[in-house]
């Protein structure tokens, strides 16, 4: 190379950038400090945008095609440059090319289980609350090179899908909790309305998308669980339904007594005899409760038990044994009846003294 | 005042100035290398110039007029790569030929730092 090849190898004639990745989002140009040439052709592929920076302030903007760098062209640098009739000097200016394609299968998920509000899982006038995880995938492209490059990309010589991906992750994750929490939508109906959601949060984060220059393609949830042990209650639940079994409490004891037959004998034995002392016992209060309805307290003549009823509890007044042919019985009844009215006082004397001489 | 355009897309002004001064350096320490003059010669050629090498020795170069002719910091810069490249290509630095060319950069306003980075990519680019 001689020397005029040099100085020309020192001008930049072609601006070209071809992107081999799929994350590249934003390319400098490498100038390595060279000029580029008046009448340079600036060429931007399909899906490319390519960003003139004048002394690190945007001045055009080129969308796909081949550009030839003139004063008629580049309106915006010429004001920042001060050319005022055509420029022919080779002049420097910072040329970064902007990946326009969409970049697909982003991944998001939920790093922490997400608390809503259920009404599915309310029990005793208490809000129902339940924590989910979701993940799934989005697609987006950058719409306003602009923009984006002034919010995100500044001196960077490249700036990849690596360093906007945990930022937008968080924004979407943080929209799609929202969503969740406002959709009134229960856990157990998310499945069939992943498109509802999908929509809220494609609607709730455009705006924050468009700040940035970005535009969301799309936002798909893949998948919604609950913690194992809700998940767990719930096959539980759909089990017990399928058997046809309506009480739960006598579901579980059944599947108590079929777990503790399947354990093997040995040192098992103890543990089945507490499990049947339990049953024993939760079975002795099933009755004792069925039978407080019917039979309040001890019947009369019952030996009173020990502790039974506490002190202060009003207890019924105990009765003699009653013998109706004794003297005093008929003694009492006689006098009963003179009370009552039912006999003169001669016949009370009367039939007294008959008594007590038979006596 | 219209420019002629040569084929490098420098004007004739500007080639006449880069053909003096580049002479002008490369024989500051009063050894011209015969790649140097070769290198002059092709490049006064490809230029289309009327200059030979023999008036390139009688003419004066003058930094002030370089200045006035070389008005962008871009065109300056790439005189000095240039002139680095020339006086690279025999092999021999000479403290005359480092001095000349601070003298130019100073003139041009470039800085030390400025200066030195010059000479590093004028060396690693080279002249063939």
């Amino acid at each position: 190379m001689g020397i005029l090849g040099f100085i020309k190898s020192q001008l930049i004639d072609i601006i070209e950038w071809m992107d081999n990745s799929n994350y590249t989002l934003v390319h400098r140009f490498p100038d390595e400090d060279h000029e580029v040439k008046n009448g340079a052709k600036l060429i931007c592929r399909e899906n490319q945008a390519a960003i003139l920076v004048n002394e690190g302030q945007i001045a055009d903007i080129f969308g796909p095609g081949t550009h030839t760098l003139s004063t008629q062209n580049v309106p915006v640098l010429s004001r920042l440059k001060g050319w005022k009739y055509g420029f022919s000097s080779p002049f420097k200016v910072d040329v970064y090319f902007v990946n326009l394609k969409q970049y697909i299968d982003q991944k998001w998920g939920t790093a922490n289980p997400v608390l809503i509000r259920d009404p599915e899982f309310a029990v005793g006038g208490r809000p129902g609350r339940v924590r989910i995880r979701a993940f799934g995938s989005y697609n987006f492209r950058i719409a306003e090179p602009g923009t984006f490059f002034k919010e995100l990309v500044g001196t960077q010589g490249m700036y990849t899908t690596d360093e906007i991906e945990g930022y937008l992750k968080r924004m979407l994750v943080g929209k799609f909790t929202q969503a969740a929490g406002k959709s009134e939508i229960s856990v157990a109906d998310m499945a069939g309305h992943y498109s509802v959601l999908e929509n809220v949060v494609k609607g709730d984060i455009a705006e924050e998308f468009k700040k940035l220059g970005l535009l969301l393609t799309s936002f798909v949830i893949e998948n919604i669980s609950l913690p194992p042990e809700i998940e767990k209650a719930l096959d539980a639940a759909a089990a017990q339904s399928a058997r046809g079994v309506d009480n739960t409490l006598a579901w579980e004891g059944m599947q108590a007594m079929r777990d503790a037959a399947k354990q093997p004998g040995g040192g098992s034995g103890v543990m089945q005899a507490g499990m049947g002392m339990g049953m024993g016992m939760g079975m002795g209060n099933m009755m004792g409760n069925v039978m407080a309805g019917a039979m309040p307290g001890y019947p009369p003549g019952y030996p009173p038990q020990q502790g039974y009823p506490p002190p202060g509890y009003p207890q019924a007044q105990q009765q003699p044994p009653a013998d109706d042919n004794s003297l005093e019985s008929k003694l009492r009844k006689l006098k009963a009846a003179l009370d009552a009215g039912l006999l003169t006082d001669e016949e009370y004397k009367a039939k007294r003294t008959k008594l007590l001489d038979a006596f | 005042m219209e420019q002629r355009q040569s084929s490098g897309g420098l004007t004739l002004e500007e080639v006449d100035v880069f053909a003096r001064g580049l002479y002008y350096l490369a024989s500051v320490d009063n050894h011209l290398d015969d790649r140097e003059v070769k290198l002059i010669e092709e490049f006064l050629a490809e230029t289309g110039s009327q200059l030979t090498l023999a008036e390139l020795g009688q003419r004066q170069f003058s930094l002030y007029e370089a200045v006035q002719v070389l008005e962008t910091t871009y065109m300056r810069r790439i005189f000095v790569k240039a002139a680095i490249a020339l006086v690279y290509s025999d092999g021999v630095y000479s403290d005359e030929e480092r001095r000349a060319l601070g003298a130019v950069a100073d003139v041009f306003g470039l800085s030390n730092t400025e200066f030195g980075d010059l000479e590093q990519e004028a060396r690693r680019q080279g002249l063939q």
